[in-house]
């Protein structure tokens, strides 16, 4: 089937897998460079330029209290960024355990863990990091823990379901006939077969996972101000948006961008197109 | 109605258009290369050739369709005496409905699993229950008791007859069959090639039957039309291709498919039987084995629904020998090997190597030398070979799997062994860093058998190895079996539903049927002299569909 996809076809989504890789790259070279750029300071208040547009001294204007956006947003995606990458390696890590470990086992254990995963997914996970952080605490290691344990189950499911396939093949058998263990069948055999479906899903978990932490900010329960963070720069923003657009546009194209970003980079079809 | 039913003029069918651009630029390649063949009415046709030869494609375009990414590049396709590529949607349906019938080939496929029988004909004649028992009975299935059964609930060769009861179900002149009997035992296969010459007798209709076995086109076809690589390579009468087939290739699907008494060049001929006294390196004693049909991955399985696989069965593998096991689906083959490689386990009996190991033991507790001793090849190469991994990755038994105990040696020293493999297998040695996936049918049964042969095994356990491929690669694979039993005196039992491919091959044939062993003897003795009445049925079957 894939060699009836057009050239056309393949160009196409060849550029949209380039496009992605080059914003995501972009984002995260950014993100890093922000602390050695000569910019100005993220939390130094100037009283007597607030929410002013862009000039030669605030490339993108200045906030209501006087700070520069331009540092702001470029500082803020450190945080964002990475807990969304800590938290979806501990995800990752925790859902490919889990679903290879259910997939393995058969029976009831497997049926156990997947009713689990699926009481998780069912619960609405903002609302859980909202409780979570005004119950239990906002710092970081209870944020990317909880992330982690909240965003784990989809990829739990789907690693589940797709080794559940491999596992059933003949080539399983094959290298049990060698003497693979269980480990070496689920590293060597089984993860081959899913990368792409894993990878897929672990970027898509990335998105969700880096909305939920600034949706969290944006409501007050993620970063503290005066931090930089996209979430609370648009929260603080969005009632001069009359005023100056600047601030909130901003940390919105970011956020926008970099998610958009890891979607083209992972297209599913477009892998499939060019495998 | 017009005196010819169908009909071809310098008929072709092309790959694309996919897009413009490259259209334009290349020629298409063809799939149906400039065919021209008439087809009288009330005559039959078979159609044999291997897979990828087109002769599916061919059958499609009769009913007017082609399947997805292909497109006539030129020529015309009759079908009674209409062009059903520029008939109007209406027309066509309304010519098709009335005059033509085709039976497809994936039988599961085409009946609906929570529909019953009744509501099938249901579709095509409206509420008729006389009628559907009339057409039930005709294919010879008892109509009024089958009638409401649910399609899942039927066997294969029962499905196949519904199948073609609905197409005959609107008197059509016309019948296009594709391998009508692919995936059934030969029992079954026989009863329903005898039902299909009947009814074409009695009714008289234009019979077009497609298939890859040669037997089966013999047996229902006075025509045969021999196909390679969308060109007709062969169009004579049945007779005819049978005495002297004129295209080398027609002699050479004749000379591969297996045929009773003709044994492979360099087959066993007794050696480890009759000048040895023979050793047993498998004895299993009333060895039985029941199979929950619930999911079990990895040894661990949970008792739902069981059936009794193997029963009670007594065996012996001799050392040295190429010990033939027949049986058709369901008899306990499969099961039989699996057990004995540690993949199953047993329920009941005793099963045990020459030296006393018990190998009830599952796979995961054997020890490193016992796994290397029996070795398992499986019927599918495309489900028993990981598609992510190279030949290399897939044959070195030491290739970056961290759980390999079999390290060791120089790497070039190792690389030499590896191609020393391939080479034993027939495959030539740039194929190591190929990807399994992008090779032929054929090439990775072979790189299956070379993973196998790496581990140097004692035992080798062939499971329906040659089944999944044509007759000439089928041909090809049985040489190199023979050929790795000559020189490396491995000793191999080779499973089978087909008695001709086990009896060129085998030293000694056993006989499985519904898990137990029906009689076991010298290949030899058991096609001259079969002591049970169902081998004589075996062998009266395969005499039949290969000298008809």
């Amino acid at each position: 089937m894939i060699g009836l996809h057009s050239t056309a076809t393949r160009t196409r989504r060849r550029i949209t897998m380039s496009a992605g890789a080059v914003i995501v790259g972009g984002h995260l070279l950014l993100a890093l460079a922000a602390s050695v750029l000569p910019l100005q300071s993220v939390v130094a208040q100037d009283s007597n330029a607030i929410l002013q547009g862009a000039s030669g001294a605030h490339w993108l204007g200045t906030d209501s209290l006087g700070r520069d956006v331009l540092s702001r947003t470029l500082h803020g995606g450190q945080p964002s960024i990475g807990v969304a990458l800590v938290a979806v390696l501990l995800a990752a890590a925790l859902g490919f355990g889990l679903g290879t470990f259910a997939a393995l086992v058969g029976g009831w254990l497997d049926d156990a863990i997947m009713r689990v995963v699926d009481v998780l997914l069912a619960m609405p996970s903002l609302l859980v990091l909202m409780l979570v952080a005004s119950f239990i605490g906002r710092e970081p290691v209870v944020l990317v823990a909880t992330l982690a344990l909240m965003y784990a189950p989809p990829i739990a499911r789907v690693v589940r379901g797709a080794s559940g396939n491999v596992l059933t093949r003949d080539f399983i058998l094959a290298a049990r006939l060698r003497g693979a263990s269980r480990r070496a069948i689920v590293v060597g055999e089984v993860l081959p077969n899913i990368a792409e479906v894993f990878i897929t899903e672990v970027a898509m978990q990335f998105t969700w996972i880096l909305l939920a932490f600034s949706s969290l900010s944006f409501l007050g329960l993620g970063t503290s101000p005066p931090t930089a963070e996209w979430g609370l720069m648009i929260s603080d923003a969005r009632g001069f948006i009359t005023v100056s657009p600047l601030p909130l546009l901003a940390p919105v194209a970011m956020l926008a961008s970099l998610v958009l970003g890891v979607n083209a980079l992972v297209d599913r079809r477009a892998q499939a197109a060019l495998s | 109605m017009t005196d010819i039913a169908l009909q071809l003029d310098r008929f072709s069918i092309g790959v694309g258009p996919v897009d413009a651009a490259h259209f334009d630029a290349v020629e298409p390649p063809l799939i149906l290369r400039d065919l021209s063949l008439v087809v009288p009415a009330g005559t039959r046709l078979g159609i044999v050739g291997e897979s990828g030869s087109g002769k599916s494609t061919l059958l499609r375009a009769w009913i007017g369709a082609v399947g997805q990414g292909l497109f006539v590049t030129h020529g015309t396709a009759l079908t009674a005496g209409h062009d059903l590529f520029s008939l109007a949607d209406e027309d066509r349906r309304q010519l098709l409905g009335s005059t033509v019938a085709m039976v497809p080939q994936s039988v599961a496929m085409s009946l609906t699993p929570h529909l019953s029988v009744a509501q099938h004909f249901a579709e095509v004649l409206g509420q008729d229950a006389d009628r559907t028992s009339q057409l039930l009975d005709e294919v010879g299935l008892n109509g009024d008791q089958l009638r409401r059964r649910f399609a899942h609930e039927l066997s294969g060769g029962q499905q196949q007859r519904v199948l073609i009861a609905l197409g005959l179900a609107r008197d059509p002149h016309i019948v296009l069959l594709d391998e009508p009997t692919s995936a059934l035992d030969v029992g079954v296969v026989h009863d329903i090639l005898t039902m299909i010459a009947e009814a074409q007798h009695r009714r008289g209709f234009t019979l077009v039957c497609v298939s890859h076995d040669l037997s089966v086109i013999d047996r229902v076809a006075d025509r045969v039309v021999v196909m390679k690589r969308g060109e007709i390579v062969e169009d004579a009468s049945r007779e005819q291709m049978n005495r002297r087939p004129s295209h080398p290739y027609t002699a050479e699907l004749l000379a591969a498919a297996p045929t009773l008494g003709i044994r492979h060049v360099g087959a066993g001929s007794g050696t480890a039987i009759d000048r040895v006294v023979p050793t047993p390196i498998v004895r299993a004693e009333a060895l039985s084995v029941v199979r929950s049909s619930a999911r079990h991955r990895l040894g661990r399985a949970n008792a739902a629904s069981a059936t009794t696989a193997v029963d009670a069965l007594t065996l012996e593998v001799f050392s040295g020998e190429i010990l033939g096991v027949i049986g058709e689906s369901g008899s306990g083959k499969s099961t039989l090997l699996k057990t004995i490689c540690g993949l199953l386990p047993p329920t009941g009996g005793t099963v045990q190597w020459a030296d006393g190991f018990d190998l009830a033991t599952p796979v995961e507790r054997r020890p490193i030398e016992m796994l290397r001793r029996i070795q398992m090849v499986f019927q599918n190469p495309d489900d028993s070979l990981n598609p992510a991994h190279t030949v290399r990755r897939l044959i070195d038994p030491s290739a970056r799997r961290p759980w390999s105990p079999f390290v060791g040696g120089s790497k070039t020293a190792h690389d030499e062994t590896l191609r020393e493999l391939l080479n034993t297998v027939g495959l030539a040695p740039e194929m190591l860093e190929r990807r399994g996936a992008k090779l032929s049918g054929g090439e990775k049964q072979r790189v299956a058998i070379a993973r196998a042969l790496a581990m140097k095994p004692e035992l080798l356990l062939l499971d329906e190895v040659t089944s999944a491929l044509d007759v000439t690669v089928q041909a090809g694979v049985l040489a190199t079996l023979l050929d790795i039993h000559r020189r490396l005196a491995t000793t191999m039992v080779f499973v089978s539903h087909d008695i001709a491919v086990v009896a060129s091959i085998a030293d000694r044939i056993a006989v499985l049927r519904n898990g137990r062993l029906v009689e076991v003897d010298v290949t030899n003795e058991v096609l001259s002299r079969p002591r049970d009445p169902y081998t004589a049925r075996l062998i009266e079957l395969a005499r039949r569909t290969s000298t008809d």
